[in-house]
């Protein structure tokens, strides 16, 4: 009976999730009709030549016949090709040519930010008021307020250029040690919002009658934070966490452009600055999916974390 | 509570502190790269992507220079800037320059060791014009004159009738409408390099995407490059037919976009060449490997002449007067940029006559005069009514932002009841709201693709598609056309008139140059024959050598 709900449940959560990304792929379409000048480059070109090219792209069509043909390629895995900043190259390419390096750097840092933003957190919570609680506040606050682009050029000073430890540019013969000090500058943001969130959750399931109830039972304080006090304070934390990781995933233009990564992001931008529609929306498109991905993958996520969640859902 | 305060506050202080002690050393850090290279291999700074590596649709800085040094066309440039026979070996003239007769050298070879043959060069070209193509190169077939170019251009003439003929494996004929004073200039841009066809047939829509999909006739091969890639390996051609004369074995092109971190690279030795801009260039000033060149195009005021008010002459005098270059390029700007004293820039066009710089020789009547900007405002607000106007300008060009607002303060002290609003945008907003002529002011720049006047005058001519400012004249029309006409094969006649058109249009403020952009970088000075040029491809790497 639980199955066929939770088979249910995903149904109608997939579904729900494709109208959202068809409405998205509709707006964007419309926005990017509105947006002004041209995707070509087009200083010295005469207006006949732009003619032919939009009647080459198909630019030249009514909106809702674009975004019909468009609609249509993509369910075949053809995402157009890019019109400026890779000349006819096909977007797909493109973004599968760029999209993992953003993942693994955006994975590292969330991973990193994530276990040791939770482990401080715990931590501070449960020495509430000590020293360590005391720094682990003052991190949180410098990680916050500290930009991960002055992080990068710190970095960068004393573990390139002072030490040599590692590349100062993303070098894809030292693939994995190119990542590590984009990582540790990304991971910082993840890292103090965690350890502040999960603090604070802490805290506050800590405080909560059915944890008084359970210390009164006589269990140890081993068993009472692992298998209430963080179970428990877990859930908002996740919510938190995998919107984080998403936008850590899609690439940031500030990492990739001081490290010289390949990326998602500073493609991302670069699509956007030069019109090149066809790469603006596949990127949009692919982000748009990774982000109700995650959530949809979350959501089913707390039903297994707390039962309280499964059992509210069967009831509905 | 109050002590756990003190304490965060603390640690927040002391972590500051630490990261401004490191931020300080970061800019304070000494050059210390130089013992990294070795005579073989030259690693340069590549601010932007590669947009394509196929010679028709190539358009950004990056792209030209690596499609300039991996092809080459019947004409490359001397490292004194003037253009050499490259893929001819010798050029005859007919039909009083009208038929160009070139033949190909006999050891030029593609690097699969085909050989390079003038029918390379007709199915190149005749791609170029193609209009199913579209290449944004294809106006400068329109300018070196080849004949049927404008037909094809305009769709009204087949690709094949275009005035390039192979005669034999290596002769190749050029028809011309009349002939092009700057034809040897024009034809050593990387849009006029040869492309095999067989090779082109066989990759299909596969052609330039990755290294494979190439083959090249320049002194440099790409090496295991595909798009997207954030660097580019060049390697010395085995086949290219002055390879012994090539002395730098490998060049290596890292995508480093963020000019500080560039900086950084050089001083640590990962590139050999660093460009600099904004404040970068003031702090780099003092170290020994800091060069600086002239750079290649001037930015502007252009007023769009459509507009009621902006077609004053006396307002635009009155506007060009009002603003101090000088200030604006030492103060403001302090990047090595040098006020600009004509529409055509200083540094690339010169007499062939008595070799002077065309920008010398022309007048330069808008130094800094605010008592003349006050008379001509004075007379211009008895014929016209308007007292504000917008200005826009790109906030992804450089420094646009400073300069815009130097000039609004400088018009809005000198000239009290005329307002300037600004409106900032992306350039290809700017472009396409100039393009339809949808503003009153812009912040603009052009570049010259080849080394004559007339490379900018001509967007001052009546009906040019770039003539953005819509500005028409007579007298300018006609001086530029017996410039290409009449007296083309009269070089001092012609130089004299150009000069007299360049007159015109300053005197008109149509366009108000306001400075000329300097290219400011670092160069290990190990490095030599380094040479930027100023129009077409902006490096050739065939002459540089380390020691």
């Amino acid at each position: 009976m639980e199955v066929i709900h939770m088979i249910r449940y995903i149904g109608k959560r997939t579904i729900l999730s494709l109208i959202t990304l068809f409405i998205i792929l509709f707006i964007l379409f419309l926005m990017l009709n509105f947006m002004p000048g041209s995707p070509f480059n087009d200083t010295k070109m005469s207006h006949e030549q732009l003619k032919i090219l939009y009647h080459e792209y198909g630019l030249d069509r009514p909106l809702a016949e674009r975004f019909l043909i468009y609609v249509k390629q993509m369910l075949t895995g053809n995402l157009g090709v890019s019109y400026s900043l890779q000349t006819n190259a096909t977007v797909t390419n493109m973004i599968s040519h760029t999209l993992p390096i953003s993942v693994q750097i955006g994975l590292q840092a969330s991973v990193v930010g994530s276990l040791i933003g939770i482990v401080l957190g715990f931590v501070a919570a449960l020495r509430k008021n000590s020293f360590f609680d005391s720094m682990a506040t003052g991190i949180s606050i410098l990680g916050v307020s500290v930009p991960s682009f002055v992080l990068a050029l710190c970095f960068s000073y004393i573990f390139s250029y002072k030490y040599n430890l590692f590349p100062l540019l993303y070098s894809s013969s030292e693939a994995f040690r190119s990542t590590i000090l984009p990582t540790l500058s990304l991971c910082f943001f993840t890292l103090a919002s965690i350890a502040r969130y999960s603090r604070s959750e802490m805290i506050e399931v800590m405080e909560k009658d059915y944890i008084r109830l359970a210390d009164a039972k006589g269990i140890t304080r081993f068993q009472l934070v692992c298998r209430h006090i963080i179970r428990n304070a877990m859930i908002p934390i996740i919510t938190v966490l995998a919107p984080l990781t998403v936008d850590l995933m899609a690439g940031s233009l500030v990492i990739e452009k001081a490290f010289s990564i390949p990326g998602m992001g500073s493609l991302y931008i670069n699509a956007i600055q030069a019109n090149d529609y066809n790469v603006v929306i596949g990127i949009s498109f692919i982000y748009s999916l990774m982000f109700i991905g995650t959530m949809f993958f979350v959501d089913l996520l707390y039903g297994l974390i707390d039962p309280r969640i499964r059992i509210a859902k069967r009831g509905k | 509570m109050l002590s756990k305060v003190k304490k965060t506050m603390e640690l927040l202080l002391f972590s500051v502190i630490g990261v401004s002690i490191i931020l300080s050393l970061v800019a304070c850090s000494s050059s210390n790269g130089e013992d990294k290279i070795n005579s073989e291999t030259l690693k340069l700074q590549q601010p932007t992507s590669i947009d394509s590596l196929d010679p028709a649709l190539s358009y950004d800085t990056s792209s030209t220079i690596v499609v300039g040094n991996v092809n080459e066309g019947l004409y490359t440039v001397s490292p004194n800037n003037k253009p050499q026979l490259a893929m001819a070996e010798k050029v005859t003239k007919k039909d009083n320059g009208k038929t160009l007769i070139y033949t190909i050298r006999k050891d030029a070879k593609w690097s699969n060791g085909a050989p390079v043959t003038a029918s390379d060069f007709v199915f190149a070209w005749r791609r170029v014009v193609d209009p199913k193509l579209a290449s944004g190169f294809s106006f400068e077939l329109s300018e070196a004159q080849i004949k049927n170019a404008d037909a094809i251009i305009a769709g009204k003439k087949d690709p094949k009738t275009l005035g390039v003929y192979a005669e034999g494996e290596k002769t190749l004929v050029l028809k011309l409408n009349r002939p092009v004073p700057f034809m040897s200039s024009l034809l050593s841009f990387a849009s006029f390099a040869p492309i095999n066809e067989k090779f082109y047939k066989a990759q299909g829509k596969k052609f330039s995407m990755t290294s494979k999909n190439l083959i090249y006739n320049g002194p440099y091969v790409i090496k295991n490059w595909k798009n997207g890639d954030n660097s580019i390996t060049l390697a010395k051609n085995q086949n290219y037919y002055n390879k012994k004369n090539v002395k730098v074995k490998k060049i290596e092109l890292k995508l480093i976009s963020d000019t500080q971190r560039a900086v950084m690279a050089y001083k640590n030795g990962d590139v050999d060449y660093a460009a600099l801009t904004g404040n970068l260039v003031n702090q780099n000033k003092s170290s020994k490997d800091f060069r600086t060149d002239i750079g290649a195009f001037n930015w502007y005021l252009m007023f769009n002449s459509k507009i009621k008010g902006l077609d004053n002459k006396d307002l635009r005098k009155a506007i060009a007067y009002s603003i101090d270059s000088k200030e604006l390029t030492q103060k403001i700007l302090k990047d090595g940029s040098v006020p600009a004293e004509s529409v055509v820039p200083k540094g690339f066009a010169y007499s062939p006559t008595d070799h002077k710089d065309f920008a010398d020789q022309t007048n330069n009547p808008y130094s800094y005069n605010p008592n003349l900007a006050k008379k001509y405002w004075n007379k211009a607000k008895k014929e016209t009514n308007l007292r504000s106007f917008t200005l826009i300008y790109g906030k992804d060009e450089d420094n646009m932002g400073n300069v815009a607002a130097y000039i609004k303060s400088q018009i809005e002290k000198t000239l009290p009841d005329l307002n300037v609003n600004l409106q900032t945008m992306l350039k290809k907003t700017r472009l396409a709201k100039m393009q339809n002529f949808t503003y009153q002011v812009a912040l603009t720049r052009w570049a010259p693709d080849y080394a004559d006047p007339t490379a900018i005058l001509s967007m001052y001519t009546t009906n040019m598609v770039s003539n953005y400012g819509a500005w028409s004249d007579k007298t300018f029309d006609s001086l530029y056309n017996q410039a290409n006409t009449i007296f083309v094969n009269k070089s001092e006649v012609r130089w004299n008139a150009l000069i007299k058109a360049e007159n015109i249009l300053m005197d008109s403020a149509t366009s108000v140059p306001l400075y000329q952009t300097a290219n400011a970088y670092l160069l290990n000075s190990k490095v030599h024959n380094f040479i930027n040029h100023s129009c077409g491809v902006p490096l050739f790497f065939k002459y540089v050598y380390i020691k």
